[in-house]
């Protein structure tokens, strides 16, 4: 079972993997957990976090645009 | 890769705060206008194009138009004359920039290798964001106008990015849809950029997908491109010699932030037209294609059978891999070639295994995986406003606020090109095509030009005008092209030459 198991693609959650939402901002990574292209240490994860954190309270919520092609 | 390839980018807009009052052309119009560029060209002649004629061998009297997208022309884009909306610029690596539809876009020229077109397509998101900087700077606000490199508003309009893959003319036109749909339906899996968002008509519902395009396709085959979209779009504008030639104009992709995936998205279906040149093509007809697309979009688990015509069923996955095991064939080619098959070919296992090793090289993935970390592994909440916003990030073209370039910063994404290949991409045509001649031209003689088109250009010499004519796109032609352009030193000796016809 991978990370993505704990939700489906409609947001109900699945039985097996209670939750508590995305709501309380960003936590700690508790998975996922296999090598990436860099293994970060815990310190650098904590940094990302932290990015991760200070982005989506920079970022504004997306406003209609025309379409295009 | 066999055959030229570019890549064309709408970058999406956040304007302010947004609101009705935004006038989107003017925005496009201005940002394009700003971008600091040397040695560039401004204008684009388009009486050469004609986007009405159809594959199939007729000309359609108009292409539709959804009146929603014509948004935002208020008297600010009003009062700007034809050539200031449009704001045609080519670029000295032979790349073109412009307002199209009310977005910004970027389009390479065609490349010959996938190091190549994925440096030219990092280059234009600098192009860009030096332009974003530029037009905030101008206004004295830094989050007037902020770029985005992804497909969709969240608010259900999709803006394109469409890959374009020079095909032999005479493949049967047939042969070509039936081998390309079943493929395009299903390269999503590794080729999707992913959204927290369904789209479905206007309504917005939160969950995740694993395209942002899907939810805007309604047909599968067609000529128009913002309104009935199709799956195989049938324009038949060559841009080359069309007695060769089609230019397979592909609408269906997400633009990619990774790496990565823009080149396996690219050399897979360099392939896959490789197999339908040389009638190899897996032979795999689904029942109902756009209903398999959007299925597929929203199928994470990549489980959902998909309905044949023969009554079978069949997974996404398993249609990708019957077309990787006919490219075999070409296994050996080029280093290119072999570097498409393995990544190919190790993606899809992967993608049935062990998903969450992906996160480091495709989008949707990459996503996915940012959304568990910022849930703490539990269940997410896709009605939360933060969703939209952690998704959006991702593509921001500002390097400061780009989780994609975050992540790829702390080297959690793969490479493909390294910072050294996008420079020299910012400042030089792709290697061995008619853009490296468009490019030279722009260097040495630029202020005798008066026009360019894809198939040419015009220079004023004394009084009179001459055309450069630049009908192939590679080839022992154009590397002549580019010898003697190379070497002319005087306008005066360019165009004896071109007038003698040596020119081609």
């Amino acid at each position: 079972m991978t990370w993505y198991a704990g939700h489906t693609a409609t947001g109900q959650r699945r039985k097996d993997r209670p939750g508590r939402g995305l709501g309380g901002g960003v936590a700690r990574a508790e998975t996922p957990t296999e090598t990436p292209t860099k293994t970060p240490d815990k310190t650098e994860a904590d940094e990302l976090d932290e990015e991760i954190k200070r982005i989506i309270r920079e970022v504004p919520d997306p406003t209609p645009q025309p379409g295009g092609e | 890769m066999n055959r030229p390839v570019g890549i064309e980018t709408e970058y999406g807009m956040l304007c302010g705060s947004g609101g009705d009052d935004v006038d989107f052309a003017y925005e496009a119009a201005m940002l394009v206008r700003s971008a600091p560029l040397a040695d560039c060209f401004r204008g684009w002649d388009y009486t050469a194009e004609d986007p009405r004629a159809d594959l199939r061998g007729t000309r359609v009297r108009r292409l539709d138009q959804d009146p929603h997208d014509l948004r935002g022309n208020s008297a600010k884009s009003r009062n700007l004359s034809r050539e200031e909306l449009l704001a045609d610029t080519v670029l000295a690596n032979g790349a073109r920039l412009y307002n199209d539809h009310n977005h910004p876009e970027y389009c390479t020229d065609a490349c010959l290798s996938l190091h190549d077109l994925v440096a030219q397509d990092k280059a234009g998101e600098r192009v860009v964001w030096r332009a974003q900087q530029a037009r905030n700077a101008a206004v004295g606000d830094g989050s007037h106008v902020r770029l985005i490199k992804n497909n969709t508003d969240y608010h259900g309009r999709s803006y394109g990015c469409h890959e374009n893959y020079l095909v032999r003319r005479a493949v049967p036109l047939d042969a070509l849809i039936a081998a390309c749909i079943p493929f395009f339906v299903t390269r999503q899996i590794y080729a999707g950029a992913g959204k927290a968002v369904h789209e479905s008509g206007r309504s917005r519902a939160g969950g995740f997908q694993i395209s942002q395009r899907a939810d805007f396709f309604e047909t599968d085959v067609g000529i128009n491109t913002t309104t009935q979209r199709p799956i195989f779009n049938t324009r038949d504008e060559p841009h080359a010699n069309p007695q060769k030639y089609r230019r397979l104009h592909v609408i269906i992709g997400d633009a990619n932030c990774s790496e990565f995936a823009t080149a396996l998205r690219v050399g897979a279906t360099a392939l896959m037209l490789d197999l339908v040149e040389d009638d190899a093509a897996p032979r795999l007809q689904l029942r109902n294609p756009v209903r398999a697309l959007q299925a597929v979009s929203r199928d994470l688990a990549l489980t959902q059978p998909l309905a044949l015509a023969d009554g079978t069923t069949i997974r996404a996955g398993d249609i990708q891999r019957r077309y990787w095991e006919a490219a075999q064939r070409y296994r050996g080619r080029d280093t290119e070639t072999d570097w498409v098959l393995d990544e190919w070919g190790a993606t899809l296992a992967l993608l049935e295994t062990d998903l969450t090793r992906l996160r480091d090289r495709l989008d949707w993935v990459a996503k996915l995986a940012l959304f568990a970390q910022a849930s703490g592994g539990d269940a997410i909440d896709w009605e939360n406003p933060a969703v939209l916003r952690l998704d959006l990030a991702y593509h921001l073209v500002d390097p400061g606020v780009s989780l994609y370039h975050t992540l790829a910063r702390a080297g959690r994404l793969r490479r493909f090109v390294t910072d050294e290949a996008i420079d020299h991409a910012e400042r030089t045509a792709p290697a061995g095509t008619r853009a490296g001649v468009r490019a030279a031209c722009l260097a040495k003689f630029g202020d005798h030009i008066t026009d360019m088109e894809w198939g040419s250009i015009t220079f004023r010499h004394n009084g009179a005008a001459f055309a450069l004519p630049l009908t192939e796109l590679w080839g022992t032609a154009v590397d002549r092209q580019q010898r003697m352009v190379d070497t002319c030193q005087t306008i005066a000796e360019l165009r004896q030459i071109v007038e003698q016809g040596g020119g081609t």
